[in-house]
C-alpha cells in the first residue's frame, strides 16, 4: 500500500493544480495595484473546504458563477484603484452636534420616553436641558469656536441598531482606501435618580428610578469607557475597525482605518447596557450615578496617498499623465501594448513574452471599437487579465517544485498572498521563510488559518441565549475579545518559538479588561489586550480554556461534551473520530435542569460499539464542563423553569436574571489508557504528557495548509523527521513552520 | 389579480422607478440556462422551492391520521382553506444528510454530509429545472433570500456544486424583472455583452494554451475553467436576445425594502409577492426562496411580543415562553405561505390557474431545530398538478427518500428524468393529477 500510494505521488505530485481562494484572490489584488486596503473577498462565492482549509484543488471549483463575479470583481477593483487618483486627501470634521441621529432622541417623543436611551447634551460636564425643551438652539456653531469645541452628547447605553445608535452619518467617503480618523470624547457620569415619561422629557415629573440617568445632572466619571468603532455600509453591514479607551478628561484618539465608499462610523460603548424591551435596570448604575460617555466629533482625513499620483494609479498605468472629467480619472496616453505588457508582468509575476500581449491588445481595440473611451478599454482589457486562468491558477509545472514555484507556495503559506518583488529575485526562496514571518503581512496567515483550524469565523454564528445567558447576551465587546486573545496568543507562540505544549497550557494569555473579568483575573482597566502572567491556580492559559474556542464548541444555549470532545480531539490531537452511524439520534438538550448531560450521555457507555469512539472523545469534552457557552467557568448549570438557586443580576440588555443554578458541574473522567483526572488542570497535565503527538498534528495542519493536500501515510516519515529536527527545543512553533518549509514535502508538486 | 402584459415601455413610468443597468456578466443572479433541453410537455410548468432553516417545531406542524381523512394539526389549520390543494409529508428525510445547520445548502440537492470536511455539493433542483426549461424565459431561474446570509447560504447550487448566491432585496428582484432601462442604455448593455462575449473568447483561448502544458492530472481543473467561460458566454448571447424584447409590466409598483434583519416576516411576504409576479409574468419557472431564519435576529411578528433571537428560541429546550414566541413565528409563516398559493390559484393562465401548474415545495432541512436532527423534515407540496388533500405518512425511524419527490416533479414537468441524488425512484402516493 505504502508502494502504491509512493507511485502516484511520483507520478501525479502530492497536488492537484488549483485556482487563488477568494481571500487570496483579493490579497493577491491588494499587491498587484498596492492597494492595501482594498476589501472584495465578500464579492466572491464561498470557497469549497477539504480538510478544514480552503486550499485543495479538488474543492476550488469554477463555474459560471465563479467566472462572473471574478469579472465583475477584478472591474471593481481595478476602478477604485484608478479612482484614487480623483481624490487628493481632504479634511472633514462632523460635530456630534449636527448629527441628525444623534439629537433624535433629545426630546422625549412618542416611542421613546426613556430616560436611560435618551441623549445628553452637554457642555463639559454641564448638562443643558434647555437644548431638550428647544429653549437653546442645539449648537452655538461656528460663531463660538471654543464653546462648541466642548459641546457633546452624551450617552448611557450602547448601540442597539434598531433603537439606539449614534453614527456619524454625515461623512461622505468618496473612495475605499486609508483614511485617518480623530475623535474627540469622554467618559462622565450622569447623576442617578433620573426619570422616563412625564412632560418634561424626565427633566421634571416623569417616573424616577435610582438606576436611569438624570439628564440635569453630570460629575466627573469615576472610570475610562471601552469605545469599539466600526464602519456601517448603507445595506446595515458592519466591520470592526478599533477600539480605544474614552477618558474621564476628554480626548482625541488618533487611528487610521481602511474604509469603503459611503461608509459611516459607528461608536459603540460597549460596556454599557444595550437595552431590550422589558429591561428593568443598569448593571453599570450605582447609587452615585450612571456611567456614559460623550462624543464631542469626528474628522476624518482621506483618502491617504503614500505617494502622488496614487500608488492604485501608478499600478495601472505607470506615470503616464492623466486628467480627471466629471470624477472619473482618464489617462493621457495612445499606446495599449506596453501598459499591457506592464500589467501582465506584474500580474504573472513572470516574465511575458511580447506576443502574449497579443489576445488582450484585441479586446482594447474591441472595447474602443464598441465605444469605451481609452483609460475604460484598459480597465476592461486589465479585468480580462485579472480573470485568465494563469492570474487565478496555481499551476505548477514540474512534479518537483521550481524557484518561481516555491516562491508563491511560500508567500500563499505565509502571507496568504502573492511573493513580492524580493523573494521572486531570492536564489533559495525557502531561506525567506523567516523574513516572511516577520513582515505584517503574515497576519493574513495567521488569521486565515485560525480561522478554518480553530473555526474562529464561526464565533459569531451562535448568539448566546437571552435568558440563561443575559450577562453574554448582546455584549459584542466580549465576543470581539475572545476573537483578539486567540490571535494574539498564536502570534505570540510563532514570535516567540514557544514549545507546541504552550498551546495546551500556559502561564499567561491576552486579555483586555472584559475578558479579565470574565476570567476571574485580576481587573485593571482598559479595553487594549494585554500579555498577563496567570495566577498559579487559574484554569486558563492554552487554547483549550480561551473564550473563542469554548464559544465556537457551543452552541448560544447549551454545551455538550460529546461536540467538544470530537472537536478538540480533532483539532489539537490530530485523531479523527468516524461520523456516529446514521439512525443515532443526537441528546436532546434540555434546559429545565432536571438531569445533567453526563447522565443523558450514559447511554453511550453502556454500548460497546458506541464507546469504542466515544471513550476516546468524551473525556475531552467532560474536562470543559466547567466552561460555559461563552467560556465562563461554572460550577454549576444554568436552568430555565422553575426550582433551585435563582440567579441575582441584571443582564447586558438590562434584564433581571431569570434563569436559576440547577444541577452541580462533574468535569472529571478518565482516558482511553485509564489515567483519571479530576478537572481541566489536570487534563491539562496529560494532555501535554504526548508533546510529540501534539506537534505531528500542528505540522500535519501546516502541511495541509501549505500545501493544499494532507499528509498521506507513505508521507508519514517525512513527518517524523520534521519532528525529530524539532524535539531539541521541545517542539517551538517557528521550528515547526520552518521544518514544514524545509522538508521535501513542501517542495513536491 | 390582473397581470398586464403590455410590450409597450412606458418611459415616464420608468423613469420614475429610477431604472438603472448592471453589467449583466457581472449579474450572479442568473444562473446557468438550458443546453435547450426539449421537454415532452407543452404547458408551462412551474417550480417554487422554499426551505426555513430553523424549520417548525414538529408538534405544531405534523397531522395525525394519513390519507386523506387525516386531521389538520394546528399549524395546518391555519392554511386550512385550501386543504384540496396540498399534500403533507412526513416521515421523509434526505438519505445521509446530517451536518446541522449547514444542512440548508442540501435542502434542494440531497448531497450527503453537508457537515462533513469534504463535502462537495451537486445540483439543485431548481437549477435541473433551470437546465431544461431555463431557454423559455427571461430568467432560466431565481435564487431569492430573506437574511440570507451573504455568499454562504443558499438553496440553489450549479451543476459543478458552486453556490449561486441568494437575492435578499424584493425591490431589487423587481428592478431585474420589471423595470426597462432606456433606448441609450439597452444599447450600452448590448455593446457590454458583446465585449463581454469577445473576453470570454479570448480567456478560453488562455486556458487551452494553459492545459497544453499541464499534466494529465490537472487538466481536468482548467478544463472547468474553460467549461465556466464557455457558460458565462452563453448566458451572455441569451441575454442579448432578451434585451431586445420589452420587460413585462406587473400590477403593481416597486415595493421598498423595509430596512433591518429584524423585518423578516415582511421580507418574507414581499419575496413571496414577488415570486408570484416572476412566475405570472413567465419571467422565470424555478424560484427558490431561502428563509435564512438562522441569521436573523429578534424578528417583528404581527400580533406577537418576540423577546429572543430567532436562533435562540430554536434552542427553546422547552423553555415555555420561547415555545410559545416559536409558536407565533411558526403561525405567521403558515400565513404567509397561505397567502402565496391564494395568489397562485386566483391567477388564472388559459383554462387553468398558476398553482395547478406551479409546484410549490415547503419545508425545512430541520425534522427539530431544538435536537438539531435532520431526519422527519417537515415538507408540504402544493399544486402543480398533482392529486392533492392528503397526509403521506411514513416510517419516522426509518425515513423515506424525500428526493423521490425530485424526480416526481421533475417527470411531471415533462422534463426526462429517472434519478435525482439517492432518490430510489418516484414519490410514492403522490399522482398526477
Amino acid at each position: 500500500m505504502i508502494a502504491a500510494d509512493e507511485k502516484r505521488i511520483a507520478k501525479h505530485g502530492r497536488t492537484k493544480a488549483r485556482r487563488l481562494n477568494r481571500l487570496e484572490y483579493e490579497n493577491t489584488l491588494r499587491e498587484i495595484l498596492g492597494a492595501p486596503w482594498l476589501q472584495v473577498a465578500d464579492r466572491l462565492p464561498e470557497d469549497g473546504t477539504a480538510h478544514l482549509f480552503h486550499k485543495t484543488g479538488d474543492h476550488l471549483d469554477v463555474s459560471h458563477v465563479q467566472m462572473a463575479a471574478y469579472l465583475g470583481t477584478a472591474r471593481h477593483a481595478l476602478k477604485l484603484a484608478l479612482q484614487e487618483a480623483a481624490h487628493p486627501t481632504r479634511k472633514e470634521k462632523f460635530y456630534a452636534r449636527e448629527e441628525s441621529g444623534m439629537a433624535r432622541n433629545l426630546p422625549f417623543r412618542f416611542g421613546q420616553t426613556s430616560a436611560t436611551r435618551a441623549t445628553i447634551p452637554l457642555l463639559g460636564l454641564t448638562p443643558q436641558p434647555e437644548i431638550i425643551r428647544k429653549n437653546q438652539p442645539v449648537t452655538v456653531g461656528s460663531s463660538n469656536p471654543e464653546v462648541r469645541e466642548k459641546e457633546a452628547f452624551g450617552f448611557v447605553c450602547g448601540t442597539y441598531t434598531a433603537t439606539t445608535k449614534y453614527d456619524f452619518r454625515r461623512m461622505n467617503v468618496p473612495n475605499d482606501g486609508r483614511y485617518r480618523i480623530r475623535m474627540k470624547t469622554y467618559s462622565f457620569m450622569a447623576g442617578p435618580n433620573g426619570a422616563s415619561g412625564g412632560d418634561d422629557h424626565g427633566l421634571t415629573g416623569g417616573s424616577k428610578k435610582w438606576w436611569r440617568p438624570s439628564r440635569t445632572v453630570a460629575l466627573r466619571a469615576k472610570r475610562s469607557e471601552p469605545i469599539t468603532l466600526y464602519s456601517v455600509a448603507e445595506s446595515g453591514d458592519s466591520r470592526w475597525l478599533t477600539t480605544f479607551d474614552s477618558l474621564p478628561d476628554p480626548a482625541i484618539i488618533e487611528r487610521e482605518v481602511f474604509l469603503k465608499k459611503g461608509e459611516d462610523i459607528r461608536p459603540d460603548a460597549g460596556r454599557l447596557v444595550r437595552t431590550r424591551p422589558g429591561w428593568g435596570g443598569n448593571a453599570n448604575a450605582t447609587k452615585e450615578g450612571v456611567p456614559g460617555f460623550a462624543l464631542n466629533w469626528l474628522e476624518v482625513e482621506g483618502p491617504l496617498h503614500e505617494s502622488w499620483p496614487p500608488a492604485g494609479y501608478r499600478a495601472l498605468f505607470g506615470d503616464r499623465p492623466f486628467e480627471v472629467k466629471e470624477g472619473s480619472v482618464k489617462v493621457k496616453a495612445e499606446d495599449p501594448k506596453n501598459l499591457i505588457l506592464d500589467f501582465m508582468r506584474r500580474s504573472y509575476l513572470r516574465e511575458v513574452a511580447d506576443s502574449e500581449a497579443a489576445p488582450f491588445i484585441k479586446i482594447h481595440q474591441k472595447a474602443v471599437e464598441l465605444g469605451e473611451d481609452f483609460t475604460e478599454a484598459m480597465l476592461t482589457t486589465f479585468s480580462a487579465i485579472l480573470c485568465s486562468p494563469d492570474f487565478i491558477y496555481l499551476a505548477p509545472r514540474g512534479k518537483e517544485l521550481s524557484k518561481e514555484d516555491l516562491a508563491a507556495r511560500l508567500s500563499y503559506f505565509l502571507w496568504n498572498g502573492p511573493p513580492d518583488s524580493k523573494l521572486l529575485k531570492a536564489d533559495d526562496p525557502l531561506a525567506q521563510a523567516e523574513r516572511l514571518l516577520k513582515d505584517s503581512r503574515s497576519e493574513r496567515f495567521i488569521n486565515a488559518f485560525l480561522d478554518s483550524w480553530l473555526d474562529l469565523r464561526e464565533i459569531n454564528t451562535d448568539a448566546p441565549d437571552a435568558e440563561l445567558y443575559p450577562d453574554y447576551y448582546l455584549d459584542d465587546l466580549l465576543t470581539e475579545s475572545s476573537l483578539r486573545e486567540t490571535r494574539m496568543y498564536f502570534t505570540h507562540l510563532i514570535e516567540k518559538n514557544l514549545p507546541v505544549r504552550t498551546l495546551i497550557d500556559s502561564d499567561f494569555t491576552f486579555v483586555n479588561e472584559r475578558l479579565a473579568r470574565h476570567y476571574g483575573l485580576p481587573l485593571f482597566e482598559g479595553v487594549e489586550p494585554r500579555l498577563v502572567k496567570l495566577p498559579a491556580d487559574s484554569p486558563r492559559g492554552g487554547l483549550l480554556t480561551q473564550a473563542s474556542v469554548l464559544r465556537v464548541t457551543a452552541n448560544g444555549t447549551t454545551t455538550s461534551p460529546v461536540l467538544r470532545g470530537v472537536w478538540i480531539v480533532d483539532r489539537l490531537l490530530g485523531i479523527e473520530i468516524p461520523p456516529p452511524p446514521s439512525g443515532v439520534s443526537a441528546v436532546e438538550p434540555d434546559t429545565r435542569g432536571a438531569t445533567t448531560i453526563g447522565e443523558q450521555l450514559d447511554l453511550h457507555r453502556s454500548s460497546t460499539s458506541c464507546n469504542a469512539c466515544h471513550i476516546k472523545m468524551d473525556p475531552a469534552g467532560f474536562a470543559l464542563e466547567n466552561f460555559d457557552i461563552a467560556g465562563g467557568w461554572r460550577d454549576q448549570y444554568r436552568a430555565t423553569g422553575k426550582g433551585g438557586k435563582a440567579a441575582k443580576g441584571i443582564g447586558h440588555n438590562g434584564h433581571l436574571f431569570r434563569f436559576h443554578f440547577a444541577q452541580p458541574v462533574d468535569a472529571s473522567g478518565v482516558l482511553p489508557n485509564e489515567e483519571a483526572f479530576r478537572d481541566i488542570r489536570e487534563f491539562k497535565k496529560l494532555l501535554i504528557k504526548d508533546e510529540r503527538q501534539l506537534a505531528r498534528n500542528m505540522v500535519q495542519q501546516f502541511v495541509t495548509y501549505a500545501t493544499g493536500a494532507p499528509v498521506s501515510f507513505s508521507e508519514r516519515d517525512e513527518v517524523e523527521k520534521i519532528l525529530d529536527a524539532c524535539q531539541a527545543d521541545h517542539f517551538g512553533i517557528r521550528s515547526l513552520i520552518h521544518g514544514v518549509v524545509r522538508s521535501p514535502l513542501f517542495r513536491k508538486k | 389579480m390582473h397581470i398586464a402584459r403590455d410590450p409597450l415601455p412606458r418611459r415616464s413610468f420608468l423613469k420614475a422607478a429610477g431604472a438603472t443597468l448592471a453589467l449583466p456578466f457581472l449579474d450572479a443572479m442568473i444562473p446557468v440556462w438550458a443546453r435547450g433541453q426539449e421537454t415532452t410537455n407543452e404547458t408551462p410548468r412551474r417550480f417554487i422551492g422554499i426551505c426555513n432553516n430553523l424549520g417548525v417545531r414538529p408538534e405544531g406542524f405534523f397531522p395525525t391520521g394519513t390519507g386523506r381523512d387525516y386531521t389538520l394539526s394546528p399549524y395546518l389549520k391555519e392554511i386550512a382553506d385550501y386543504r384540496e390543494q396540498f399534500t403533507v409529508l412526513s416521515g421523509v428525510s434526505h438519505p445521509g444528510v446530517d451536518g446541522s445547520h449547514s444542512s440548508d445548502v442540501s435542502f434542494l440537492t440531497a448531497a450527503p454530509h453537508p457537515g462533513g470536511g469534504g463535502f462537495r455539493n451537486s445540483i439543485s433542483l431548481d437549477q435541473r429545472i433551470a437546465m431544461a426549461l431555463g431557454h423559455h424565459t427571461r430568467f432560466p431561474s431565481l435564487t431569492l433570500g430573506v437574511n440570507a446570509k451573504e455568499g454562504r447560504r443558499s438553496l440553489s447550487w450549479t451543476d459543478s456544486g458552486v453556490l449561486i448566491p441568494c437575492e435578499n432585496s424584493a425591490a431589487e428582484v423587481y428592478r431585474k424583472l420589471f423595470l426597462q432601462g432606456s433606448p441609450t442604455e439597452i444599447e450600452e448593455q448590448m455593446r457590454k455583452l458583446t465585449l463581454g462575449e469577445s473576453i470570454m473568447d479570448t480567456l478560453a483561448d488562455q486556458s487551452r494554451a494553459l492545459n497544453r502544458k499541464l499534466g494529465q492530472e490537472d487538466r481536468e481543473r482548467v478544463d472547468q475553467y474553460t467549461t465556466a467561460v464557455r457558460e458565462v458566454e452563453q448566458r451572455m448571447i441569451k441575454a442579448r436576445d432578451w434585451e431586445r424584447l420589452p420587460k413585462p409590466k406587473p400590477g403593481r409598483p416597486q415595493p421598498k425594502d423595509p430596512g433591518g434583519r429584524s423585518a423578516y416576516m415582511e421580507k418574507t411576504r414581499l419575496m413571496y409577492e414577488m415570486a408570484h409576479l416572476a412566475i405570472a409574468t413567465d419571467s422565470t419557472r424555478s424560484v427558490t426562496i431561502l428563509l435564512d431564519s438562522n441569521n436573523s435576529p429578534t424578528i417583528r411578528v404581527p400580533g406577537a411580543k418576540i423577546s429572543d433571537g430567532y436562533h435562540n428560541l430554536s434552542h427553546h429546550g422547552k423553555s415555555k415562553s420561547k415555545l410559545a414566541q416559536l409558536d407565533a413565528i411558526d403561525r405567521s409563516h403558515m400565513k404567509l405561505l397561505g397567502k402565496l398559493i391564494a395568489d397562485l390559484k386566483s391567477s388564472n393562465e388559459g383554462e387553468s390557474n398558476l398553482l395547478d401548474r406551479t409546484t410549490v415545495v415547503y419545508g425545512s432541512n430541520f425534522g427539530d431545530a431544538n435536537k438539531h436532527t435532520t431526519d422527519n423534515m417537515p415538507v408540504l407540496v402544493a399544486g402543480g398538478g398533482f392529486k392533492h388533500g392528503q397526509h403521506l405518512g411514513f416510517d419516522t425511524t426509518n425515513n423515506y427518500p424525500l428526493p423521490n419527490l425530485f424526480v416526481s416533479i421533475l417527470q411531471r414537468m415533462g422534463i426526462e428524468s429517472e434519478q435525482f441524488a439517492s432518490s430510489t425512484g418516484t414519490f410514492k402516493g403522490l399522482e398526477i393529477a
